[in-house]
């Protein structure tokens, strides 16, 4: 597939705050393909079904064009200064990433049991990445302490904007679809699309957007719960298990569903497994959340006689990691507060380790990246300002 | 059936002062008090009940 020019940035004269074009970062993210797929169309009860590829954006989810944007903003006006996030996954990767490219650097949070391998991508951007039972809090209570941004999308005010340039890309189909199905977890690319589809007509001239239609797992349904016909019990399922029950964006998600006349659609591990399934046999590899979009596109179809849409394949397949997740592994995590904490810091760069890890612990990186901060388990906000003193200490910034 | 608040109206919890809900409000929605800034949850909605929001770790 070809990526077009412009990506996010395309827009630049719709965000706020506006990023002038010498501070825009990008790895290319935006504008990502959107495929028609016949033979994906019929047995989901479709007449047209189009893909909408964002796992091809460069860290492999949509998390990019926020990321993008966020760190553009941030990179202008703290240079050099440490940021934070809490994230199980594909944010932490993206906001890593962008950070890099910012030249911030960023304290990555993350719950134990997080895929080694997303944490293998994070560390190879040159993310310190921190292992908490309690990440989410510790993350803000970090953030306060040292005076740091919190990039958590739930909470970030700015997390939003790089995601209208997807809604504007999805407002733009030629010919018009009627639905777009798209994962939501804390809501936050679910608001940027609704908020897209309210300018659609001003921005990409698309009079009559799509509806919009909001998917969850039956584990965190807060937002498609409502809206959905279907009870689902919330179960002990795998599906958005990450995401959060609660998320500050529920009632603009809702509201903006409701009123581009879409719905909610809460979807099971099966009924998503059973969606990968035909993915795969067309080959296409992506994350459960988006093989559920497709599910509740068929769902659609057949509770709502929904004909043609688009669904936004949000994110890649994970690497699978080999062995325990690395919050098991207490000889993978050192132990917080020691300067012997910090894996990778002045060692010799030998450049970013080949391809994507699988099974990767802390023991395991041979290849640090320059800048890489390492993992630590942490259990307090003290704990963590030694190590992020300490690796100051090392890059000799003054503090 | 006693309805002790006005539909819209729930009181904060932290302060008692009165916040206006909207009328397409969503159960669990967040919201803030205008006069003591804390963050609250919609707890439910008829009548309207308010309750002070905890970020639910995960």
């Amino acid at each position: 597939m070809r990526r077009t020019t412009g990506g996010v940035w395309r827009f630049a004269s719709e965000y706020e705050p506006f990023v002038p074009r010498e501070a825009r970062l990008t790895l290319g993210e935006g504008d990502t393909p959107l495929e028609a797929h016949p033979e994906l169309a019929a047995p989901f009860g479709l007449d047209r079904l189009l893909l909408k590829r964002e796992d091809q954006n460069p860290t492999g989810s949509h998390k990019d064009r926020g990321a993008a944007y966020v760190l553009s903003v941030l990179g202008r006006t703290l240079p050099g200064e440490w940021v934070v996030i809490s994230s199980s996954g594909n944010a932490a990767v993206a906001a890593a990433a962008y950070a890099a490219l910012a030249g911030l650097r960023l304290a990555a949070f993350v719950a134990p049991g997080t895929p080694p391998a997303k944490i293998g991508a994070m560390r190879r951007q040159g993310a310190t990445v921190f292992v908490s039972d309690r990440a989410v809090s510790l993350a803000s209570e970090t953030a306060k302490a040292i005076g740091a941004p919190n990039l958590r999308p739930s909470v970030d005010p700015l997390a939003v904007e790089g995601f209208l340039s997807l809604g504007w890309e999805l407002a733009a189909a030629e010919p018009p679809v009627e639905a777009v199905f798209t994962f939501a977890s804390s809501g936050t690319s679910l608001v940027g699309i609704g908020r897209a589809f309210q300018r659609a007509a001003a921005v990409v001239g698309s009079s009559r957007p799509p509806a919009l239609h909001v998917v969850q797992g039956a584990a965190a349904q807060s937002i498609a719960g409502p809206l959905d016909r279907r009870r689902t019990v919330a179960t002990a399922s795998r599906l958005g298990a990450h995401g959060a029950a609660k998320t500050r964006r529920l009632g603009e998600a809702v509201r903006l569903v409701r009123r581009s006349g879409g719905g909610g659609w809460v979807i099971t591990d099966d009924e998503a497994a059973a969606a990968s399934a035909h993915l795969s046999a067309a080959g296409i590899a992506v994350a459960p959340e988006a093989a559920a979009a497709l599910a509740a596109a068929g769902r659609a179809a057949h509770e709502v006689g929904i004909r043609s849409a688009i669904v936004v394949m949000t994110g890649g397949a994970s690497v699978e990691g080999e062995g325990e997740a690395l919050g098991s592994d207490a000889s993978a995590v050192r132990s917080s507060g020691s300067i012997d904490g910090i894996a990778g810091c002045g060692e010799a760069a030998a450049g970013p380790a080949e391809g994507v890890a699988s099974g990767v612990s802390d023991a395991a990186v041979s290849a640090p990246v320059p800048g890489d901060g390492g993992v630590h388990r942490v259990n307090s906000v003290a704990e963590v300002r030694a190590v992020l003193a300490a690796l100051d200490r090392r890059l000799g910034v003054p503090r | 059936m006693d309805e002790p608040y006005m539909t819209g109206l729930a009181l904060c919890p932290a302060c008692g002062t009165e916040v206006e809900i909207d009328s397409d409000a969503v159960l669990g929605e967040l919201v803030f008090c205008g006069e003591c800034g804390v963050e609250l949850e919609l707890i439910a909605l008829s009548p309207v009940r308010l309750a002070l929001y905890e970020d639910e770790e995960k």
